[in-house]
């Protein structure tokens, strides 16, 4: 029974939602860049007279797909479509009605995906699935223009207001998923020799699509090999279930935040490595992220005195109780007796 | 919820190796397994994974990293005999922002290659194929309305990447895999709204 009463803790408790808003803030960001991208390539991808006509979708990927977008040729409308859904995209990161940008954003990135799903890579994927995760969460309950509106309309500033309590299963959904992704690719990598035999990473850098930035050769020779393919196992492998240990948690995040630079400093795969390592921040509470925002706000002050306004809030005791990584370690009052009651970020 | 995870997870989960589909391996061992979700789980999951786009696959780099370099350009040949080389956009040749925004076009190379799990691939490759050659000698006809290409050749350059060890090929073989006559009056119409 304690094992069903702490999953529903887990899964469907409730919490703060500084989390879901600064994955929503950054997301939301680089949505609005990656829409900007393809507005010039609006004729090559998502009409008849492009690459990919409506009829080659159909055949090449019959199924239930949701493909309005099908019946659209004329160019004007494909770019206002995309031009619309950047304004969602930006509606979203300044939070301002967050749930209908949040929603209107998700639906257009299916529809665009669908319409042409010949030119996305892992990183637009990874995209569509957490902003459907931010649609159904309510992720405009902090750091939102929605939040400044209404504690405007209740007469109470941000230091008064209590913070909100939303509910914090969207955000144990990008948790999932996350470990959905380093899982599955981990199985998938296994059956392919060169990942068993410790050589894999020698060919992509050869790939010159995909180069980007380079590194001294000897990488490229064993044993630096095998280190980088092992290594790159191991870490999807702890990011995908150590990554729940509480003790864990912080140096797992770290090891997977220096495997994704790796990737995004040495290959050219657009987005994916800045939009995984966003999605990260679900693995803390909004209380930690709160803490880590507050701390980063007050250094800034101090450093740069003409730049804040107003006083700086003192820092707040951070609980990370809500986290599943603390639910298996057991109440707060002992983990605060192992490892004490503030975690920094 | 649970419902959702569990079929987000059933969808990721990786096929069996290609020898076994190919039936060049037994199955062993979560072979089985992998084929009974593909074939019993999987394609009962359809209506809920695929209309808003749930769908998902998670195999980057697997099972093996690509091992050929695979670029591609076209000739376009004009009434006269004259001929043209017509450049796809090649991400090699850009700077660091272009990159990202132009990844796109890199990726559906990848599909311009046949994919033999597709019961209308013949269609499907026809379709690809004729819309790439067109695209292309439509970009021609926006740069230059004056000249109409009547006829498109689709080229692959290519190199094959040897294990460690091995030298690595500086060449690119190059090889014609697809040629079509162009639709002269939708050219027409393309150089007539320059």
């Amino acid at each position: 029974m304690k094992f069903f009463r702490d999953f529903d803790r887990v899964f469907f408790g409730y919490g703060r939602a500084e989390s879901l808003a600064l994955i929503r803030i950054i997301l939301g960001s680089l949505t609005a860049l990656i829409l900007l991208g393809r507005l010039p390539h609006a004729e090559a991808w998502y009409t008849n007279q492009g690459l990919v006509p409506a009829d080659l979708v159909r055949i090449a990927q019959p199924g239930y797909f949701l493909n309005p977008l099908a019946s659209v040729d004329q160019l004007w409308a494909v770019q206002l479509f995309i031009v619309l859904a950047i304004v969602c995209a930006l509606a979203t990161t300044v939070g301002a009605f967050t749930r209908v940008a949040t929603i209107g954003l998700f639906l257009a990135y299916v529809f665009l995906t669908h319409r042409n799903p010949f030119v996305l890579h892992s990183g637009d994927t990874l995209l569509r699935l957490a902003l459907l995760y931010l649609a159904v969460s309510r992720c405009g309950a902090a750091y939102s223009l929605d939040r400044i509106w209404k504690l405007r309309r209740l007469k109470q500033s941000e230091a008064d207001a209590e913070p909100e309590e939303v509910p914090l299963w969207p955000q144990r959904l990008i948790q999932f998923q996350l470990s959905v992704v380093y899982i599955t690719t981990v199985w998938a990598k296994w059956q392919g020799y060169t990942w068993r035999e410790g050589y894999a990473t020698w060919y992509p850098p050869h790939l010159v699509e995909f180069e980007r930035f380079p590194v001294p050769g000897f990488f490229d020779q064993q044993p630096f090999l095998a280190m980088a393919t092992y290594g790159t196992l191991l870490v999807q492998l702890a990011l995908a279930i150590l990554v729940y240990h509480p003790s864990l948690r912080k140096w797992v995040l770290i090891a997977g935040l220096f495997l994704h630079a790796a990737i995004e400093y040495r290959f050219n795969v657009p987005y994916f490595s800045l939009i995984i390592c966003t999605l990260f921040i679900a693995h803390y509470s909004g209380a930690e992220v709160s803490g880590w925002v507050q701390r980063t706000r007050q250094r800034l002050s101090e450093r740069f005195p003409a730049l804040s306004g107003s006083a700086v809030e003192p820092i707040s005791q951070v609980s990370d109780s809500q986290t599943p990584a603390a639910v298996q370690a057991g109440s707060p009052r002992k983990r605060k007796e192992k490892h004490g009651a503030t975690t920094k970020i | 919820m649970l419902f959702h995870m569990l079929a987000v997870a059933c969808w990721s989960i990786p096929g069996p190796p290609t020898d076994v589909v190919q039936g060049r391996a037994e199955p062993v061992g979560t072979d089985h397994f992998l084929i009974w979700n593909r074939t019993h789980i999987t394609p009962n999951l359809e209506w809920y994974i695929q209309p808003l786009g749930f769908w998902q696959f998670w195999g980057m780099f697997a099972p093996n990293p690509a091992d050929a370099d695979i670029w591609v350009d076209a000739i376009l040949i004009y009434p006269d005999g004259s001929q043209r080389i017509a450049p796809y956009p090649r991400i090699r040749e850009m700077g660091l922002v272009r990159k990202y925004w132009h990844e796109g076009f890199r990726k559906y190379l990848e599909y311009v290659t046949p994919d033999p799990t597709n019961p209308y691939e013949a269609e499907v490759a026809e379709l690809r194929r004729s819309s790439l050659g067109f695209w292309l000698a439509a970009r021609a006809v926006r740069e230059d309305p004056s000249q109409i290409p009547s006829q498109v050749i689709l080229r692959r350059h290519f190199r094959l990447i040897p294990p460690p060890g091995e030298p690595v090929p500086r060449d690119y073989i190059t090889y014609e895999f697809y040629r079509t006559y162009l639709d002269q009056r939708a050219l027409r119409a393309i150089a007539e709204a320059q």
